[in-house]
């Protein structure tokens, strides 16, 4: 799959974009705080329905402007798709979207339109960061690949937020323990329901990208070190204690272990928004104990593992989005890096400070850019 | 920002806009200004009519959707099937429904959906209302009731609350299904798609 144009109107620092890449690799540099991130974020935002920098939609607008659009076309096996989102702050519904010019009554509709993997200095955070990022990484691929999931993501939200909201309520009240629960009982069950559908997806997910991602690191080390993925459910060590069980069943219990405290704390202390990917090489987790290029190489092979995870589920690669990374990479990595994207024929848009030369050992289509204060030109 | 204020009265008038659903404040604005516009006359028929609104409607007694005769013009008509009650989140619902023209059942208006994040429980909707209904003669009639209320999180945790008081009582319930977008909202789902949802419900329990 590629990225064959994009529109940008009133995005960020853009009042218009237009612009055309080629299916190989597209150079594009600029000085700092030009606009070349905003351009990444616009793309990925047309495969995960928002901004991935936690940004709110408002934010995104061009600064005195009402609304923005995103428009793009992207071509796969099949053939061509529109793709279309506008958001406008005063309007209601603020966000629309559409593919292939029908309109999606849901956001969660988009997943797969446009399937992009994005690597940037904020990627390190699936390793460095907190748990919240890790479900992230894995959010963000799933519901591109699964409308259901997405939709799952969002129905739980909502639930949590009310149970939350009751929790809060409920906590100081002189009621007995069994009314209580009593009461939350129709938001639990629901919760256990919907949370045990996220669970599931994410750890057959984990099952799949673990071995690519094992495969990418030791081809990155020379088959010296392999990485291990492991989903941690925030109520048990490990899921292998759970095993045995249904996920649902798990997850009633853990809300039978924490009622108290999460009446106590006024927040639901299990489910799927506490629980965590640990990331290990060689049993040692890569967190608390990898040196700085470890975890560096860690990350690399995991976004290499995407890149085939969904080649896997749609039988084609997806974007690869690398934003400010080359210059993180030693220079085996970097070379590591577009060698791969080159033998298996990946669009790559890239972007840096500084126009490089690449040691590319095979040809392979180039377009350069240059963005300057939100304008964007080719040149050659 | 301009040194220019809006006079007393006009805040006073853009802040009564202000309070209607969807009016953001440059809405308000324009609307207030809009009010000037008109002769002496219209403006008084529009405030004439805000309160003749206000002081006519009233809740049925026995459906509790709003309406201007008591009992509302569906519990009083005596051609309507008395065996099916529709129970719907509010009364611009119910004529949504009417629309359809598909549906000949009598209805129940809640006054919103659970939800603890805005202070509504159970006990904030008209469901002792409901079950009230099942009581006497003309509520042993019953036999089917259809939750229609709105398909979000909300929505579908009152159907499921509902379905729950009712099994006991061995009513049957059913939920509307299909054409519904998810996370739409009843109110602005066409005749065509309410009258295949109605058609196409199904039981929960
Ligand atoms: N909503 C917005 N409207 C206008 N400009 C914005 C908006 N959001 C961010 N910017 C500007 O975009 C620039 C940052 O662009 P960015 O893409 O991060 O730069 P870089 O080229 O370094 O990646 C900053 O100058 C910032 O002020
Ligand atoms: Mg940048
Ligand atoms: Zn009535």
């Amino acid at each position: 799959m590629y990225l064959s144009t994009l529109n940008l109107k009133d995005y960020r620092n853009y009042r218009q974009l237009e612009c055309e890449f080629c299916p190989g690799i597209n150079m594009i540099t600029g000085a700092n705080a030009q606009g070349k991130t905003n351009l990444i974020e616009g793309i990925y935002y047309l495969s995960i329905g928002k901004a991935y920098r936690l940004a709110k939609d408002e934010q995104l607008i061009l600064w005195g402007a009402k609304s923005f659009q995103i428009k793009a076309s992207a071509e796969n096996r099949r053939g061509r798709t529109n793709i279309e989102i506008r958001y406008h702050q005063e309007e209601k519904p603020a966000k629309m979207a559409s593919v292939g010019g029908l309109r999606l009554t849901k956001m969660e509709e988009l997943s797969g339109a446009l399937t992009s993997v994005l690597f940037s200095p904020d990627s390190m955070a699936i390793i460095k960061g907190s748990p919240q990022e890790r479900r992230n990484f894995l959010d963000y691929d799933i519901s591109q690949i699964s409308f259901n999931y997405g939709r799952n993501i969002y129905k739980y939200k909502r639930l949590l937020a009310q149970r939350n909201a009751l929790l809060k309520k409920l906590g100081p009240l002189p009621l007995r323990l069994e009314d209580k629960k009593e009461k939350l009982l129709i938001w639990d069950q629901q919760l256990v329901e919907c949370g045990s559908h996220i669970i599931e997806k994410r750890l057959a997910v984990i099952e799949k990208l673990a071995p690519l991602a094992r495969l990418a690191q030791r081809k990155l080390t020379a088959g010296k070190e392999n990485i291990e993925l492991n989903y941690v459910l925030c109520h048990k060590n490990n899921i292998d204690e759970g095993k045995d069980k249904d996920i649902a069943a798990f997850l009633m219990e853990a809300r039978e272990d924490s009622i108290k405290e999460d009446l106590r704390c006024g927040s639901t202390q299990w489910g799927p928004h506490r629980d965590d990917l640990t990331v290990a090489l060689d049993g040692v987790n890569l967190k608390q104990y990898g040196s700085q290029g470890q975890q560096r190489t860690g990350v690399l092979a995991l976004k290499l593992a995407e890149l085939e995870f969904f080649r896997g589920e749609s039988g084609e690669y997806p974007l690869l989005l690398l934003d400010d990374v080359m210059s993180e990479l030693d220079e085996n990595r970097q070379l590591q890096l577009l060698n791969f994207i080159n033998e298996k024929s990946i669009q790559c848009l890239i972007t840096a400070t500084e126009a490089r030369n690449l040691n590319l050992r095979e040809k392979r289509q180039i377009k350069r850019f240059l963005v300057d204060k939100g304008k964007i030109e080719e040149f050659r | 920002m301009t040194g220019l204020f809006h006079a007393l009265v006009m805040q006073e008038l853009m802040e009564q806009f202000g309070k209607l659903p969807g009016i953001g404040p440059k809405t308000a604005q324009r609307l207030a200004f809009f009010v000037l516009s008109l002769s002496k006359e219209e403006v008084k028929a529009f405030s004439q009519a805000l309160v003749n609104a206000k002081e006519t409607m009233t809740l049925c007694p026995v459906c509790f959707s709003l309406t201007d005769v008591t009992p509302c013009q569906v519990c009083r008509d005596e051609t309507r099937d008395r065996q099916v009650i529709c129970v719907v989140e509010e009364t611009t619902d119910v004529f949504s429904i009417e629309r359809a023209r598909d549906y000949r059942g009598l209805y129940h208006v809640l006054h919103g959906s659970i939800s603890p994040m805005e202070g509504r429980q159970p006990e904030d909707l008209k469901i002792k209302e409901l079950l009230a209904r099942f009581a006497g003669e003309e509520g042993s009639r019953i036999n089917e009731v259809i939750l229609a209320t709105n398909p979000d999180v909300e929505g579908e945790t009152t159907a499921l609350y509902l379905a729950r008081l009712l099994k006991p009582l061995g009513i049957k319930a059913t939920r509307i299904a299909h054409g519904i977008p998810v996370g739409g909202n009843l109110e602005h789902a066409d005749a065509a798609t309410l009258a295949q949802a109605l058609e196409g419900r199904r039981i929960i329990d």
